[in-house]
Protein backbone atom coordinates (compact mmCIF):
# COMPACT_ATOMS: atom_id res chain seq x y z
CA UNK A 1 0.00 0.00 0.00
CA UNK A 2 2.96 2.35 0.61
CA UNK A 3 4.27 1.69 -3.02
CA UNK A 4 1.04 0.91 -4.85
CA UNK A 5 -1.29 4.63 -4.95
CA UNK A 6 -5.26 3.36 -4.89
CA UNK A 7 -7.97 5.84 -5.56
CA UNK A 8 -10.59 6.70 -2.88
CA UNK A 9 -13.13 4.30 -4.49
CA UNK A 10 -10.57 1.08 -4.62
CA UNK A 11 -9.80 1.67 -0.87
CA UNK A 12 -13.29 1.98 0.01
CA UNK A 13 -14.55 -1.27 -1.80
CA UNK A 14 -11.21 -3.06 -0.36
CA UNK A 15 -12.28 -1.80 3.68
CA UNK A 16 -15.95 -2.50 2.75
CA UNK A 17 -16.30 -5.04 -0.06
CA UNK A 18 -19.82 -5.46 -1.02
CA UNK A 19 -21.60 -8.45 -2.09
CA UNK A 20 -19.17 -11.24 -0.15
CA UNK A 21 -20.00 -15.26 0.13
CA UNK A 22 -21.11 -18.05 -1.77
CA UNK A 23 -24.75 -18.39 -3.17
CA UNK A 24 -26.54 -21.83 -1.93
CA UNK A 25 -27.57 -23.59 -5.25
CA UNK A 26 -26.44 -20.88 -7.37
CA UNK A 27 -27.65 -21.14 -11.19
CA UNK A 28 -24.57 -20.42 -12.03
CA UNK A 29 -20.83 -20.43 -10.45
CA UNK A 30 -17.21 -20.46 -11.58
CA UNK A 31 -13.99 -19.87 -10.04
CA UNK A 32 -10.36 -18.43 -11.78
CA UNK A 33 -7.13 -17.99 -10.80
CA UNK A 34 -5.42 -20.01 -8.08
CA UNK A 35 -4.05 -18.95 -5.20
CA UNK A 36 -0.64 -20.58 -5.86
CA UNK A 37 -0.57 -17.19 -8.27
CA UNK A 38 -1.55 -15.40 -5.56
CA UNK A 39 -5.28 -13.96 -7.58
CA UNK A 40 -8.48 -16.14 -7.37
CA UNK A 41 -11.85 -15.09 -7.42
CA UNK A 42 -15.10 -17.15 -7.14
CA UNK A 43 -18.19 -16.20 -8.33
CA UNK A 44 -21.78 -17.10 -8.08
CA UNK A 45 -24.72 -16.31 -9.47
CA UNK A 46 -28.86 -16.53 -8.93
CA UNK A 47 -30.89 -15.56 -12.55
CA UNK A 48 -34.80 -14.61 -12.43
CA UNK A 49 -36.22 -13.64 -16.01
CA UNK A 50 -33.03 -13.60 -17.47
CA UNK A 51 -31.52 -11.16 -15.39
CA UNK A 52 -29.18 -11.38 -12.32
CA UNK A 53 -30.92 -11.44 -9.51
CA UNK A 54 -28.36 -12.27 -7.00
CA UNK A 55 -24.43 -12.43 -7.17
CA UNK A 56 -21.69 -13.35 -5.02
CA UNK A 57 -18.12 -13.40 -4.95
CA UNK A 58 -15.05 -14.57 -2.62
CA UNK A 59 -11.46 -13.53 -2.96
CA UNK A 60 -8.24 -15.14 -1.94
CA UNK A 61 -6.03 -11.85 -3.77
CA UNK A 62 -4.57 -8.65 -2.76
CA UNK A 63 -6.43 -5.42 -2.17
CA UNK A 64 -7.64 -4.78 -5.93
CA UNK A 65 -8.45 -7.96 -5.89
CA UNK A 66 -10.96 -7.50 -3.60
CA UNK A 67 -11.81 -4.46 -4.54
CA UNK A 68 -12.21 -5.67 -8.14
CA UNK A 69 -14.78 -8.17 -7.40
CA UNK A 70 -17.02 -5.82 -5.17
CA UNK A 71 -17.34 -3.47 -8.17
CA UNK A 72 -17.60 -5.84 -10.62
CA UNK A 73 -20.70 -7.76 -8.59
CA UNK A 74 -21.96 -4.40 -8.09
CA UNK A 75 -21.79 -3.43 -11.47
CA UNK A 76 -23.21 -6.90 -12.46
CA UNK A 77 -26.38 -6.61 -10.13
CA UNK A 78 -29.62 -6.14 -11.96
CA UNK A 79 -28.29 -6.81 -15.53
CA UNK A 80 -29.64 -8.81 -18.08
CA UNK A 81 -27.30 -11.28 -18.80
CA UNK A 82 -26.70 -10.35 -22.19
CA UNK A 83 -26.16 -6.83 -20.44
CA UNK A 84 -23.42 -9.02 -18.08
CA UNK A 85 -21.95 -10.38 -20.89
CA UNK A 86 -20.68 -7.33 -22.64
CA UNK A 87 -19.25 -5.96 -19.48
CA UNK A 88 -15.24 -5.90 -19.66
CA UNK A 89 -12.65 -5.32 -17.39
CA UNK A 90 -12.40 -1.23 -18.30
CA UNK A 91 -15.92 -0.91 -17.07
CA UNK A 92 -14.76 -1.92 -13.65
CA UNK A 93 -11.66 0.03 -14.03
CA UNK A 94 -13.44 3.21 -14.47
CA UNK A 95 -16.03 2.89 -11.90
CA UNK A 96 -13.08 2.70 -9.52
CA UNK A 97 -11.56 5.44 -10.71
CA UNK A 98 -8.46 3.66 -12.05
CA UNK A 99 -5.83 1.03 -11.12
CA UNK A 100 -2.18 1.12 -10.84
CA UNK A 101 -0.98 -0.79 -13.98
CA UNK A 102 0.36 -3.13 -12.34
CA UNK A 103 -3.08 -4.14 -10.62
CA UNK A 104 -5.14 -3.94 -14.21
CA UNK A 105 -4.95 -8.00 -13.92
CA UNK A 106 -7.07 -7.90 -10.79
CA UNK A 107 -9.93 -6.62 -12.89
CA UNK A 108 -10.04 -8.66 -16.06
CA UNK A 109 -10.06 -11.75 -13.64
CA UNK A 110 -12.87 -10.69 -11.93
CA UNK A 111 -14.41 -9.90 -15.34
CA UNK A 112 -13.18 -13.36 -16.54
CA UNK A 113 -15.04 -14.81 -13.38
CA UNK A 114 -18.33 -13.35 -14.02
CA UNK A 115 -18.66 -14.27 -17.45
CA UNK A 116 -17.38 -17.67 -16.88
CA UNK A 117 -20.49 -17.93 -14.48
CA UNK A 118 -22.22 -16.76 -16.77
CA UNK A 119 -21.03 -19.80 -19.42
CA UNK A 120 -21.61 -22.01 -16.48
CA UNK A 121 -25.22 -20.69 -15.91
CA UNK A 122 -26.05 -21.03 -19.92
CA UNK A 123 -24.45 -24.28 -20.14
CA UNK A 124 -25.83 -25.64 -17.13
CA UNK A 125 -29.83 -24.40 -17.38
CA UNK A 126 -30.15 -23.48 -20.81
CA UNK A 127 -28.40 -25.91 -21.98
CA UNK A 128 -26.27 -23.96 -24.35
CA UNK A 129 -23.34 -25.53 -25.73
CA UNK A 130 -20.29 -23.41 -26.23
CA UNK A 131 -18.48 -23.70 -29.43
CA UNK A 132 -14.91 -24.22 -28.99
CA UNK A 133 -13.28 -23.30 -31.93
CA UNK A 134 -9.93 -22.36 -31.81
CA UNK A 135 -8.27 -20.85 -34.69
CA UNK A 136 -5.45 -17.83 -33.90
CA UNK A 137 -8.36 -15.44 -34.18
CA UNK A 138 -9.63 -16.68 -30.55
CA UNK A 139 -6.15 -17.21 -29.26
CA UNK A 140 -5.81 -13.17 -29.65
CA UNK A 141 -8.71 -12.27 -27.81
CA UNK A 142 -7.81 -14.73 -25.07
CA UNK A 143 -4.08 -12.74 -25.00
CA UNK A 144 -5.94 -9.70 -24.98
CA UNK A 145 -6.52 -10.99 -21.24
CA UNK A 146 -3.09 -10.83 -20.75
CA UNK A 147 -1.79 -7.11 -19.32
CA UNK A 148 1.42 -5.84 -19.70
CA UNK A 149 2.06 -4.74 -15.55
CA UNK A 150 4.48 -1.24 -16.87
CA UNK A 151 1.57 0.25 -18.98
CA UNK A 152 -1.95 -1.37 -17.41
CA UNK A 153 -2.70 -2.55 -21.08
CA UNK A 154 -2.55 -5.83 -22.96
CA UNK A 155 0.28 -7.10 -24.83
CA UNK A 156 -2.18 -7.52 -28.05
CA UNK A 157 -2.33 -3.91 -27.97
CA UNK A 158 1.20 -3.09 -27.10
CA UNK A 159 2.17 -5.32 -29.80
CA UNK A 160 4.50 -7.48 -27.92
CA UNK A 161 3.27 -10.25 -29.98
CA UNK A 162 5.22 -10.77 -33.08
CA UNK A 163 3.85 -13.99 -34.26
CA UNK A 164 1.42 -16.43 -33.58
CA UNK A 165 0.54 -19.37 -35.00
CA UNK A 166 -1.84 -22.47 -33.79
CA UNK A 167 -1.73 -26.12 -35.44
CA UNK A 168 -3.02 -29.42 -34.40
CA UNK A 169 -3.25 -28.30 -30.04
CA UNK A 170 0.15 -26.34 -30.43
CA UNK A 171 0.60 -22.40 -29.94
CA UNK A 172 3.78 -20.57 -31.18
CA UNK A 173 4.11 -17.43 -30.02
CA UNK A 174 7.20 -15.17 -30.61
CA UNK A 175 6.77 -12.09 -27.98
CA UNK A 176 9.52 -9.60 -27.63
CA UNK A 177 11.24 -7.53 -24.59
CA UNK A 178 13.94 -5.48 -23.80
CA UNK A 179 16.95 -8.08 -22.13
CA UNK A 180 16.33 -5.83 -18.99
CA UNK A 181 12.00 -5.78 -18.71
CA UNK A 182 11.65 -7.16 -14.87
CA UNK A 183 8.28 -7.79 -16.22
CA UNK A 184 9.43 -10.58 -18.72
CA UNK A 185 8.84 -13.29 -16.44
CA UNK A 186 5.45 -12.14 -15.60
CA UNK A 187 3.59 -11.91 -18.52
CA UNK A 188 5.40 -14.94 -19.96
CA UNK A 189 3.39 -17.12 -16.90
CA UNK A 190 0.39 -15.15 -17.33
CA UNK A 191 0.40 -16.24 -21.31
CA UNK A 192 1.10 -19.84 -20.06
CA UNK A 193 -1.80 -19.59 -17.40
CA UNK A 194 -4.27 -18.26 -19.73
CA UNK A 195 -3.77 -20.21 -23.01
CA UNK A 196 -3.68 -23.67 -20.54
CA UNK A 197 -7.87 -22.42 -19.59
CA UNK A 198 -8.21 -22.88 -23.73
CA UNK A 199 -9.74 -26.77 -23.92
CA UNK A 200 -7.97 -28.45 -26.49
CA UNK A 201 -4.46 -26.23 -26.82
CA UNK A 202 -1.67 -28.93 -25.59
CA UNK A 203 1.12 -26.95 -26.23
CA UNK A 204 2.39 -23.48 -26.15
CA UNK A 205 5.95 -22.52 -27.27
CA UNK A 206 6.89 -19.04 -26.33
CA UNK A 207 9.96 -17.71 -27.60
CA UNK A 208 11.26 -14.49 -26.73
CA UNK A 209 13.04 -12.34 -29.09
CA UNK A 210 14.52 -9.10 -29.10
CA UNK A 211 13.31 -6.73 -32.16
CA UNK B 1 -1.76 5.40 16.88
CA UNK B 2 0.93 4.98 14.14
CA UNK B 3 2.52 1.43 15.01
CA UNK B 4 5.83 0.71 12.69
CA UNK B 5 7.07 -2.92 12.83
CA UNK B 6 9.40 -2.70 9.78
CA UNK B 7 12.53 -2.30 11.41
CA UNK B 8 14.11 -4.71 8.68
CA UNK B 9 13.22 -2.16 5.95
CA UNK B 10 14.62 0.90 7.85
CA UNK B 11 14.84 2.02 11.42
CA UNK B 12 14.25 5.56 12.59
CA UNK B 13 16.68 7.87 13.64
CA UNK B 14 16.93 7.62 17.92
CA UNK B 15 15.65 10.63 18.80
CA UNK B 16 19.00 11.72 20.45
CA UNK B 17 21.16 10.76 16.99
CA UNK B 18 18.50 13.48 15.68
CA UNK B 19 19.58 16.14 17.77
CA UNK B 20 23.64 14.67 17.68
CA UNK B 21 23.23 14.55 14.04
CA UNK B 22 21.99 18.47 14.13
CA UNK B 23 24.17 19.54 15.90
CA UNK B 24 27.19 17.94 13.84
CA UNK B 25 26.05 19.25 10.52
CA UNK B 26 25.91 22.82 11.77
CA UNK B 27 29.00 22.69 14.06
CA UNK B 28 31.62 21.08 11.85
CA UNK B 29 31.40 22.51 8.25
CA UNK B 30 34.86 21.48 7.39
CA UNK B 31 35.80 19.57 4.56
CA UNK B 32 38.00 16.51 7.26
CA UNK B 33 40.78 16.60 4.35
CA UNK B 34 41.51 20.29 5.00
CA UNK B 35 44.28 21.19 6.49
CA UNK B 36 42.99 24.11 8.45
CA UNK B 37 40.75 24.76 11.63
CA UNK B 38 37.88 23.87 10.07
CA UNK B 39 39.46 20.69 8.57
CA UNK B 40 41.19 19.26 11.04
CA UNK B 41 38.02 19.78 13.62
CA UNK B 42 35.84 17.86 11.22
CA UNK B 43 38.77 14.89 10.82
CA UNK B 44 38.90 14.88 14.85
CA UNK B 45 34.97 13.84 14.93
CA UNK B 46 35.91 11.49 11.84
CA UNK B 47 38.89 9.75 13.31
CA UNK B 48 36.78 9.32 16.14
CA UNK B 49 34.01 8.06 14.69
CA UNK B 50 36.05 5.68 13.17
CA UNK B 51 37.38 4.28 16.54
CA UNK B 52 34.34 4.25 17.70
CA UNK B 53 32.91 1.16 15.37
CA UNK B 54 36.20 -0.18 15.51
CA UNK B 55 35.93 -0.55 19.26
CA UNK B 56 32.21 -1.74 18.89
CA UNK B 57 32.82 -4.62 16.67
CA UNK B 58 36.16 -5.49 18.41
CA UNK B 59 38.72 -4.33 14.93
CA UNK B 60 41.01 -1.85 14.30
CA UNK B 61 40.89 1.46 13.32
CA UNK B 62 42.14 1.29 9.54
CA UNK B 63 40.33 -2.16 8.92
CA UNK B 64 37.37 0.20 8.98
CA UNK B 65 36.56 1.59 5.32
CA UNK B 66 33.50 4.35 4.90
CA UNK B 67 31.02 4.26 2.42
CA UNK B 68 27.44 5.27 1.50
CA UNK B 69 25.89 2.18 2.75
CA UNK B 70 25.63 -1.25 3.04
CA UNK B 71 25.35 -1.86 -1.32
CA UNK B 72 28.02 0.05 -1.76
CA UNK B 73 29.78 -2.64 1.07
CA UNK B 74 29.15 -5.21 -0.89
CA UNK B 75 29.88 -4.04 -4.04
CA UNK B 76 33.08 -2.67 -2.69
CA UNK B 77 33.82 -6.38 -1.27
CA UNK B 78 33.01 -8.54 -4.21
CA UNK B 79 34.56 -6.12 -7.15
CA UNK B 80 37.49 -4.62 -5.37
CA UNK B 81 38.85 -7.75 -4.06
CA UNK B 82 38.28 -9.65 -7.07
CA UNK B 83 39.86 -6.73 -9.03
CA UNK B 84 42.78 -7.31 -6.71
CA UNK B 85 43.33 -10.77 -6.92
CA UNK B 86 43.13 -11.20 -10.60
CA UNK B 87 46.66 -11.26 -11.82
CA UNK B 88 48.13 -12.39 -8.54
CA UNK B 89 45.71 -15.62 -8.47
CA UNK B 90 44.56 -16.08 -11.98
CA UNK B 91 43.42 -19.81 -11.22
CA UNK B 92 40.88 -18.48 -8.76
CA UNK B 93 37.58 -18.06 -10.52
CA UNK B 94 35.04 -19.04 -8.99
CA UNK B 95 32.59 -16.49 -6.63
CA UNK B 96 30.08 -18.91 -4.15
CA UNK B 97 27.56 -17.38 -2.54
CA UNK B 98 24.30 -18.42 -0.85
CA UNK B 99 20.62 -18.63 -3.16
CA UNK B 100 18.47 -16.39 0.10
CA UNK B 101 21.25 -12.90 -0.18
CA UNK B 102 20.16 -9.55 -0.48
CA UNK B 103 19.82 -7.92 -3.97
CA UNK B 104 23.34 -5.57 -3.40
CA UNK B 105 25.17 -9.52 -3.18
CA UNK B 106 22.95 -11.90 -5.18
CA UNK B 107 23.20 -9.01 -8.70
CA UNK B 108 26.62 -8.26 -7.81
CA UNK B 109 27.16 -11.98 -8.15
CA UNK B 110 25.14 -12.29 -11.47
CA UNK B 111 27.10 -9.26 -12.67
CA UNK B 112 30.46 -11.47 -11.78
CA UNK B 113 29.52 -14.55 -13.85
CA UNK B 114 28.65 -11.79 -16.62
CA UNK B 115 32.62 -11.20 -16.71
CA UNK B 116 33.48 -14.65 -16.68
CA UNK B 117 33.28 -16.00 -13.53
CA UNK B 118 31.87 -19.28 -11.94
CA UNK B 119 29.41 -18.53 -9.60
CA UNK B 120 27.69 -20.79 -7.53
CA UNK B 121 24.44 -20.37 -5.59
CA UNK B 122 24.65 -22.60 -2.36
CA UNK B 123 21.50 -24.20 -1.29
CA UNK B 124 19.09 -23.48 1.80
CA UNK B 125 17.72 -26.05 4.11
CA UNK B 126 14.09 -25.34 4.92
CA UNK B 127 14.62 -23.26 7.86
CA UNK B 128 16.50 -21.00 5.86
CA UNK B 129 20.14 -22.02 6.94
CA UNK B 130 22.68 -22.69 4.42
CA UNK B 131 23.78 -25.76 3.17
CA UNK B 132 27.33 -26.59 5.13
CA UNK B 133 27.99 -29.84 2.94
CA UNK B 134 27.45 -28.04 -0.02
CA UNK B 135 29.87 -25.14 1.07
CA UNK B 136 32.05 -27.97 2.11
CA UNK B 137 32.17 -29.66 -1.29
CA UNK B 138 32.34 -26.32 -3.15
CA UNK B 139 34.80 -24.31 -1.28
CA UNK B 140 38.12 -25.34 -2.58
CA UNK B 141 41.50 -23.75 -4.04
CA UNK B 142 39.90 -22.59 -7.25
CA UNK B 143 37.46 -20.37 -5.17
CA UNK B 144 38.08 -16.64 -5.26
CA UNK B 145 35.47 -15.07 -2.41
CA UNK B 146 32.31 -16.76 -0.49
CA UNK B 147 29.85 -14.14 0.27
CA UNK B 148 27.39 -15.40 3.02
CA UNK B 149 24.93 -12.89 5.04
CA UNK B 150 25.35 -13.05 8.45
CA UNK B 151 21.38 -12.66 8.89
CA UNK B 152 19.11 -12.69 6.50
CA UNK B 153 16.55 -10.06 5.45
CA UNK B 154 13.26 -11.72 5.43
CA UNK B 155 12.99 -14.37 7.51
CA UNK B 156 16.16 -13.41 9.81
CA UNK B 157 17.80 -16.62 10.15
CA UNK B 158 21.47 -16.65 11.52
CA UNK B 159 23.87 -18.36 8.99
CA UNK B 160 26.97 -20.41 10.69
CA UNK B 161 29.82 -17.54 9.83
CA UNK B 162 32.38 -19.18 12.16
CA UNK B 163 32.33 -22.45 10.41
CA UNK B 164 32.09 -21.24 7.04
CA UNK B 165 34.96 -18.62 7.76
CA UNK B 166 37.00 -21.75 9.05
CA UNK B 167 35.96 -23.09 5.10
CA UNK B 168 37.55 -20.58 3.72
CA UNK B 169 40.87 -20.23 5.65
CA UNK B 170 41.38 -23.65 4.96
CA UNK B 171 40.68 -23.50 1.09
CA UNK B 172 42.91 -19.99 1.25
CA UNK B 173 39.65 -18.02 -0.07
CA UNK B 174 38.19 -14.87 0.92
CA UNK B 175 35.16 -14.66 3.06
CA UNK B 176 32.97 -11.89 3.09
CA UNK B 177 29.91 -11.43 4.94
CA UNK B 178 26.78 -9.02 4.38
CA UNK B 179 25.93 -8.18 8.40
CA UNK B 180 23.58 -5.05 7.37
CA UNK B 181 21.03 -7.49 9.45
CA UNK B 182 22.74 -8.22 12.46
CA UNK B 183 24.59 -5.38 12.64
CA UNK B 184 23.24 -3.71 16.43
CA UNK B 185 20.94 -6.63 17.11
CA UNK B 186 23.67 -9.42 17.40
CA UNK B 187 26.87 -8.72 19.22
CA UNK B 188 29.64 -8.94 16.79
CA UNK B 189 33.15 -9.73 18.10
CA UNK B 190 34.38 -9.46 14.38
CA UNK B 191 37.99 -10.09 15.00
CA UNK B 192 36.49 -13.38 16.63
CA UNK B 193 34.65 -14.43 13.81
CA UNK B 194 37.53 -15.27 11.51
CA UNK B 195 35.54 -13.29 8.55
CA UNK B 196 37.63 -10.86 6.22
CA UNK B 197 35.31 -8.67 4.98
CA UNK B 198 32.12 -7.24 6.78
CA UNK B 199 29.50 -4.87 5.28
CA UNK B 200 26.87 -3.11 7.58
CA UNK B 201 24.45 -0.06 7.11
CA UNK B 202 23.51 2.81 9.53
CA UNK B 203 20.20 2.84 8.65
CA UNK B 204 19.23 -0.83 9.95
CA UNK B 205 20.27 0.64 13.65
CA UNK B 206 19.23 3.80 13.97
CA UNK B 207 21.68 5.66 12.30
CA UNK B 208 21.08 7.84 9.27
CA UNK B 209 20.32 6.77 6.08
CA UNK B 210 23.40 7.20 3.13
CA UNK B 211 26.43 5.67 5.51
CA UNK B 212 27.30 2.31 6.18
CA UNK B 213 31.11 0.81 6.10
CA UNK B 214 32.87 -2.21 5.19
CA UNK B 215 35.14 -3.62 7.75
CA UNK B 216 38.91 -5.26 5.97
CA UNK B 217 40.56 -7.20 7.81
CA UNK B 218 43.94 -6.45 7.90
CA UNK B 219 46.37 -7.49 4.48
CA UNK B 220 42.90 -8.46 3.25
CA UNK B 221 43.88 -6.98 -1.22
CA UNK B 222 41.60 -4.40 -2.05
CA UNK B 223 41.64 -2.28 -4.82
CA UNK B 224 39.49 0.64 -5.14
CA UNK B 225 36.17 0.38 -6.72
CA UNK B 226 35.53 4.33 -7.36
CA UNK B 227 38.53 6.97 -8.31
CA UNK B 228 39.13 10.15 -7.36
CA UNK B 229 40.82 12.29 -4.47
CA UNK B 230 42.16 9.25 -2.46
CA UNK B 231 40.32 9.31 0.82
CA UNK B 232 40.06 6.09 2.91
CA UNK B 233 43.72 5.84 1.82
CA UNK B 234 42.98 5.39 -1.62
CA UNK B 235 40.62 3.05 -1.24
CA UNK B 236 36.77 5.43 -1.31
CA UNK B 237 37.55 8.48 -2.80
CA UNK B 238 34.92 11.24 -1.78
CA UNK B 239 34.42 13.62 0.46
CA UNK B 240 34.50 12.33 3.83
CA UNK B 241 30.79 12.59 4.97
CA UNK B 242 31.79 13.55 8.86
CA UNK B 243 28.15 13.79 10.16
CA UNK B 244 26.96 10.78 8.69
CA UNK B 245 29.69 8.57 10.47
CA UNK B 246 29.51 10.44 13.53
CA UNK B 247 25.51 10.22 13.96
CA UNK B 248 26.22 6.13 12.42
CA UNK B 249 28.95 5.73 15.28
CA UNK B 250 27.16 7.36 17.78
CA UNK B 251 23.85 5.08 16.76
CA UNK B 252 26.17 1.84 17.17
CA UNK B 253 27.92 2.91 20.38
CA UNK B 254 24.54 3.19 21.76
CA UNK B 255 22.64 0.40 20.65
CA UNK B 256 25.79 -2.20 20.91
CA UNK B 257 25.33 -1.32 25.08
CA UNK B 258 21.37 -2.38 24.54
CA UNK B 259 21.79 -5.88 22.85
CA UNK B 260 21.15 -8.28 25.77
CA UNK B 261 17.99 -5.85 27.20
CA UNK B 262 16.36 -5.74 23.94
CA UNK B 263 16.69 -8.94 22.99
CA UNK B 264 14.93 -10.01 26.26
CA UNK B 265 12.10 -7.25 25.30
CA UNK B 266 12.20 -8.50 21.75
CA UNK B 267 11.09 -11.90 23.37
CA UNK B 268 8.50 -11.62 25.23
CA UNK B 269 6.93 -9.32 22.21
CA UNK B 270 7.38 -12.29 20.03
CA UNK B 271 5.93 -14.72 22.53
CA UNK B 272 2.97 -12.59 22.39
CA UNK B 273 2.66 -12.36 18.45
CA UNK B 274 3.04 -16.21 17.82
CA UNK B 275 0.49 -16.95 20.71
CA UNK B 276 -1.87 -14.81 18.93
CA UNK B 277 -0.78 -16.60 15.52
CA UNK B 278 -2.06 -20.10 17.58
CA UNK B 279 -5.08 -18.89 18.22
CA UNK B 280 -5.64 -17.21 14.77
CA UNK B 281 -4.61 -20.93 13.69
CA UNK B 282 -3.10 -22.06 9.68
CA UNK B 283 0.12 -19.53 10.85
CA UNK B 284 3.44 -20.37 9.86
CA UNK B 285 6.59 -19.04 11.17
CA UNK B 286 8.86 -19.32 8.29
CA UNK B 287 12.76 -19.36 9.53
CA UNK B 288 14.42 -21.71 12.09
CA UNK B 289 13.06 -20.88 15.54
CA UNK B 290 16.42 -20.54 17.39
CA UNK B 291 18.58 -19.00 15.25
CA UNK B 292 17.12 -16.07 14.68
CA UNK B 293 17.49 -12.08 14.95
CA UNK B 294 15.54 -10.97 17.85
CA UNK B 295 12.55 -9.11 16.88
CA UNK B 296 12.58 -10.63 13.64
CA UNK B 297 8.80 -12.58 12.53
CA UNK B 298 8.07 -13.87 8.89
CA UNK B 299 4.73 -15.20 9.10
CA UNK B 300 2.92 -17.39 6.26
CA UNK B 301 -1.08 -17.46 7.04
CA UNK B 302 -3.27 -20.40 5.02
CA UNK B 303 -5.97 -18.86 3.01
CA UNK B 304 -5.09 -15.26 2.56
CA UNK B 305 -2.85 -12.84 0.60
CA UNK B 306 -0.08 -11.38 2.41
CA UNK B 307 -0.92 -8.28 0.80
CA UNK B 308 -4.32 -7.68 1.49
CA UNK B 309 -3.32 -8.40 4.96
CA UNK B 310 -0.51 -5.52 4.75
CA UNK B 311 -3.04 -3.04 3.14
CA UNK B 312 -5.51 -3.65 6.17
CA UNK B 313 -3.20 -3.38 8.28
CA UNK B 314 -1.63 -0.05 6.65
CA UNK B 315 -5.29 1.34 7.00
CA UNK B 316 -5.46 0.85 10.75
CA UNK B 317 -1.93 2.55 10.94
CA UNK B 318 0.06 -0.32 11.50
CA UNK B 319 3.43 -0.64 8.90
CA UNK B 320 4.39 -4.44 8.10
CA UNK B 321 5.88 -5.61 4.66
CA UNK B 322 5.19 -8.79 2.33
CA UNK B 323 8.68 -9.75 1.34
CA UNK B 324 11.66 -7.41 1.59
CA UNK B 325 11.04 -3.44 0.91
CA UNK B 326 13.46 -3.94 -2.35
CA UNK B 327 11.10 -6.84 -3.71
CA UNK B 328 7.83 -4.44 -2.96
CA UNK B 329 9.10 -2.43 -6.34
CA UNK B 330 8.33 -5.10 -8.50
CA UNK B 331 5.54 -6.94 -9.44
CA UNK B 332 6.48 -10.72 -9.70
CA UNK B 333 4.06 -13.73 -9.02
CA UNK B 334 7.09 -15.73 -7.93
CA UNK B 335 7.16 -14.06 -4.77
CA UNK B 336 9.90 -13.90 -2.07
CA UNK B 337 13.38 -15.68 -3.59
CA UNK B 338 14.21 -16.49 0.23
CA UNK B 339 11.43 -18.10 0.90
CA UNK B 340 11.23 -20.07 -2.55
CA UNK B 341 14.57 -20.76 -1.91
CA UNK B 342 13.38 -22.41 1.35
CA UNK B 343 10.94 -24.61 -0.47
CA UNK B 344 8.20 -22.65 1.32
CA UNK B 345 4.84 -23.41 -1.07
CA UNK B 346 4.13 -20.86 -3.02
CA UNK B 347 0.52 -20.53 -1.31
CA UNK B 348 2.18 -19.89 1.87
CA UNK B 349 4.53 -17.23 0.01
CA UNK B 350 1.96 -15.22 -0.83
CA UNK B 351 0.15 -15.02 2.55
CA UNK B 352 3.22 -13.94 4.35
CA UNK B 353 3.92 -11.16 6.13
CA UNK B 354 7.10 -9.68 7.98
CA UNK B 355 7.04 -8.16 11.47
CA UNK B 356 10.17 -6.41 12.81
CA UNK B 357 10.34 -5.23 16.03
CA UNK B 358 12.22 -2.25 17.21
CA UNK B 359 13.35 0.41 19.83
CA UNK B 360 10.32 2.40 19.48
CA UNK B 361 7.61 0.30 19.84
CA UNK B 362 6.10 -0.37 23.37
CA UNK B 363 3.48 -2.83 24.87
CA UNK B 364 0.66 -0.75 23.95
CA UNK B 365 1.69 -0.90 20.69
CA UNK B 366 2.08 -4.98 20.67
CA UNK B 367 -1.32 -5.34 22.25
CA UNK B 368 -2.51 -3.10 19.34
CA UNK B 369 -0.92 -4.82 16.61
CA UNK B 370 -2.14 -8.55 18.28
CA UNK B 371 -5.38 -7.37 18.13
CA UNK B 372 -5.20 -6.21 14.58
CA UNK B 373 -3.64 -9.20 13.38
CA UNK B 374 -6.69 -11.44 14.60
CA UNK B 375 -9.49 -9.06 13.49
CA UNK B 376 -8.02 -8.64 9.63
CA UNK B 377 -6.39 -12.49 9.34
CA UNK B 378 -10.20 -13.54 10.32
CA UNK B 379 -12.02 -11.03 8.05
CA UNK B 380 -9.58 -12.23 5.04
CA UNK B 381 -10.58 -15.75 5.25
CA UNK B 382 -14.26 -15.11 5.55
CA UNK B 383 -13.77 -13.25 2.19
CA UNK B 384 -11.60 -16.43 0.69
CA UNK B 385 -13.91 -19.06 1.98
CA UNK B 386 -17.37 -17.17 2.57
Amino acid sequence: MAVIKYTKEVIEHFKNPKNVGEIENPDGGATVGSPACGDQVTVSLKIKDNRIEDIKFLSYGCASNIATGSIVTELAKGKSVDEAKKMTWKDAVDELGGLPPVKVHCSVLAVDGLKAAIQDYEEKKLGIKHERKIDEQSIIEKLKSVIYPKTGHNIIDEKLVKYLKYENGKVEIEISFDETDVYKQNVLEEIDEHLHEIDGVEEIDVKVVEY
Amino acid sequence: MRVYLDHAATTPLLPEIVTYYADVLSEYPGNASSLHYEGQHSRQLYNWAKQTIADCIHVDYDEIIFTSGGTEADNMALFGCLKAIKNSHPERKKVITSSIEHEAVIESVKALGKMGYEIVFAPVSANGIVEIDYLKQQIDEKTAICSIMFANNEVGTIQPIRQISTLCQKAGCFFHTDAVQAMGKVEQDVNELGVDMLSASAHKFYGPKGVGFLYIKKGTPLEPVFYGGGHEGGLRSGTENVPGVAAMAKALKIVTGKIEEKRMQYQKWTDQILNTCKQIQGVQLNGDPDKRTPGSLSLSFSGINGEALMGMLSMDEIAVSTASACRSHSHSKGGSHVLTAMNCPLEFINGTIRVVLGWDNTDEQIDYFCDKLMEKVTLLRRLSNG
